[in-house]
């Protein structure tokens, strides 16, 4: 097992730089999982630190050691691909040998080995199947297993959900997950998809534009984002963003409401962010009222479309029954706890 | 009604298509075993089964030892373009560098030049090589008809293949030599038969450059041997002897596109390699 760390990690194709200077620490045994909108550069640098390609500049250190020339195979690290890559030449068994052998193991270690590891995977019975006569969740267990009979020190996952169907993603995840208690190895995983991030993650890197915008725990950066990118990318529906102006003892928003606000603000016009579930409908004035423009049902909860004036609207999850209908007026709290506030460079303040 | 008529019509057109591919050589296995000036008559069905023509080719000159030769010659030229074109297509297929399209338009830029054309400067090549006369030299100029087909079809095959299993292959543990050998070998595999097949036609039948490189009858590949194939008298064409000698020789073509025949489907319907 090994901690990775990277340091002033930047990568050009040609004359594009997609990443741009990343410093990271991930921890030995812990489950880190980089996440962001596609083509953020993801996989480039999961691809770096597999040695699939060599970085322009900075050093990779996995488990002690700066492996910036040390060739994929032999940086301890196990790759498991979006499309699978099994061999299709090959029957599972040989799949999941293929390594082992090459890496001169014994007749006898790499026969107990792939067995073992099959074993764990429950797909015992599939050794002598070849990659088209498996389903695409069994496919997904033998790339698994072919990364694991290798005892790597740092498992490596570009978007191995992504080519599942819903069920079956929310099962696999369920299984990555105590497969990580189990081995206790350093993991990291891609994924564009932030419900896998969040429910995977120990810590959350989020990537924009081969930049880290924030590391941290999946609910610390939903609940406490550094800036509006992070707020806008995590949880769905999106942040309510409005813009409000502050004042004398408070923050005016738009229809009229005001929200106190302790502490010092900058004055003149800001960001305010509100997420679905922290505003409620209230008798009173609320701070926010408007009219209802949708209702998507989601069985347990609902969002409501809310217009609130000056072209703005916001959405906001309703729990109780029965719920609004389109054109009903509604007055909003908010939580003053919860709100976020960001200045005029999208920083949170 | 209509259906029948229509399978009739199909199956119409197939006999026609048939006789017209096989006519030629049919005729040929007929006039084969005429004797004498049997030959003359016009005839389409066997009237007499008479094998002295095939007895009497390899009896008047070393007709087996020119088809061993053919045999050499054609294996050689295989087993050379396949390594070749399969290592060259992993470069051109797979790595990035600059002048990689230019130089995979130079290889078949090659392939169009007429034969007759590159005679006289592979002529200069083979004698500068010391060659000329021996078989190497027919193993060595034959290449340029074979490699650019085989390096175009395997390269084109070669970037079907999805390159995260190569990736998953160097993850594994492979250098370049493991990955040709145990990746792309066998996943090729189909591709690697066509192409083959096609170089093995090419070298069993060429004309020119085995008439030209070669002087003696004892280094004759089997197209010539053929053609030199004299009579009794000099104003008797040996028809008899050329049609059994042609026979002899496209039996082992024939019978390697049925051993491969499956394979070859699979060749040539392209990109089915994938997993
Ligand atoms: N081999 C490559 N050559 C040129 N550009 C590339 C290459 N691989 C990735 N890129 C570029 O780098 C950026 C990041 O890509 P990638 O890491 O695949 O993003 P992600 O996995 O986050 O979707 C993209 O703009 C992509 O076009
Ligand atoms: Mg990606």
């Amino acid at each position: 097992m090994a901690e990775v760390r990277l340091v002033g990690l930047r990568k050009s194709f040609g004359r594009t730089e997609v990443i741009h200077g990343i410093d990271l620490r991930v921890e030995d045994g812990e489950f880190v999982v980089f996440v962001g909108p596609s083509g953020c550069g993801k996989s480039t640098l999961l691809r770096l630190i597999s040695g699939l390609e060599e970085a322009t500049s900075g050093e990779i250190w996995i488990g002690g050691r700066e492996v910036s020339q040390v060739p994929p195979a032999k940086r301890g690290v196990s790759m498991v691909f979006q499309s699978y890559a099994l061999y299709p030449h090959m029957n599972v068994y040989r799949n999941i040998a293929f390594g082992l052998s090459l890496a001169g193991a014994s007749r006898a270690d790499l026969d107990a080995r792939v067995r073992a590891v099959a074993e764990k995977l429950q797909i015992a019975e599939l050794l002598e199947r070849r990659p088209r006569e498996l389903s695409g969740g069994q496919r997904q267990r033998v790339a698994i297993a072919r990364a694991i009979v290798r005892e790597p020190q740092v498992f490596l996952f570009d978007e191995p959900l992504s080519n599942l169907d819903a069920g079956l993603r929310a099962d696999t995840r369920v299984e990555i997950a105590r497969m990580h208690d189990e081995l206790r190895a350093t993991m990291i995983y891609v994924t564009h998809d932030q419900v896998e991030a969040m429910t995977l993650a120990d810590r959350m890197v989020l990537l924009n534009d081969g930049r880290v915008e924030q590391v941290g725990p999946p609910a610390e950066l939903y609940r406490q984002p550094r800036n509006l990118f992070v707020a806008g990318f995590l949880g769905s529906p999106r942040m309510n963003l409005l813009e409000v102006q502050s004042g004398e003892g408070g923050l005016l928003l738009p229809g009229g409401g005001s929200i106190a606000h302790s502490g010092e603000l900058p004055r003149g016009q800001l960001t305010l962010g509100l997420r679905s579930e922290d505003l409620h409908p209230t008798s009173g004035e609320g701070v926010l009222r408007g009219e209802v423009t949708l209702v998507e049902e989601l069985g347990e909860t609902r969002l409501v479309h809310l217009r609130i004036g000056d072209g703005q609207s916001v959405i906001f999850r309703h729990r109780e029954l029965p719920g609004p209908r389109p054109g009903d007026r509604i007055a909003l709290d908010a939580d003053p706890e919860r709100a976020l506030l960001f200045d005029g460079n999208g920083e949170r303040l | 009604m209509m259906a029948l008529a229509r399978a009739l019509a199909f199956r119409l057109l197939v006999a026609v298509l048939l006789v017209y591919l096989l006519f030629p050589f049919y005729y040929a296995v007929l006039t084969s075993m005429k004797g004498g000036s049997a030959i003359f008559s016009v005839d389409y069905w066997p009237r007499q089964i008479d094998f002295s023509n095939y007895a009497r080719i390899f009896s008047e000159q070393p007709f087996a030892l020119n088809i061993l030769n053919s045999v050499l010659v054609a294996f050689a030229v295989v087993a050379l373009s396949l390594l070749l074109g399969l290592t060259a297509a992993f470069s051109l297929g797979r790595i990035r560098f600059r002048g990689r399209s230019a130089l995979l338009f130079a290889v078949l830029a090659v392939s169009m030049f007429p034969q007759v054309a590159v005679l006289s400067g592979m002529f200069e090549l083979v004698r500068a090589f010391g060659l000329f006369n021996s078989l190497l030299s027919l193993v060595f100029s034959y290449m340029i008809f074979t490699l650019p087909f085989t390096i175009w079809v395997l390269t084109s095959f070669m970037r079907e293949l999805p390159r995260e299993i190569e990736e998953a292959a160097i993850m594994d543990g492979a250098g370049p030599w493991t990955l040709i050998v145990r990746i792309f070998l066998p996943l090729l595999w189909p591709a690697m038969v066509t192409t083959g097949l096609l170089a093995f036609i090419v070298a069993w039948n060429e004309f020119l450059f085995a008439l030209t490189f070669i002087l003696s009858n004892e280094q004759r590949t089997v197209p010539v041997a053929i053609a030199l194939i004299t009579g009794g008298s000099e104003f008797e064409l040996p028809w008899g002897g050329i049609m059994a000698a042609s026979v002899t020789v496209t039996l082992p073509l024939i019978a390697l596109v049925l051993v491969f025949q499956r394979r070859l489907v699979a060749g040539l319907t392209a990109g089915a390699v994938k997993g």
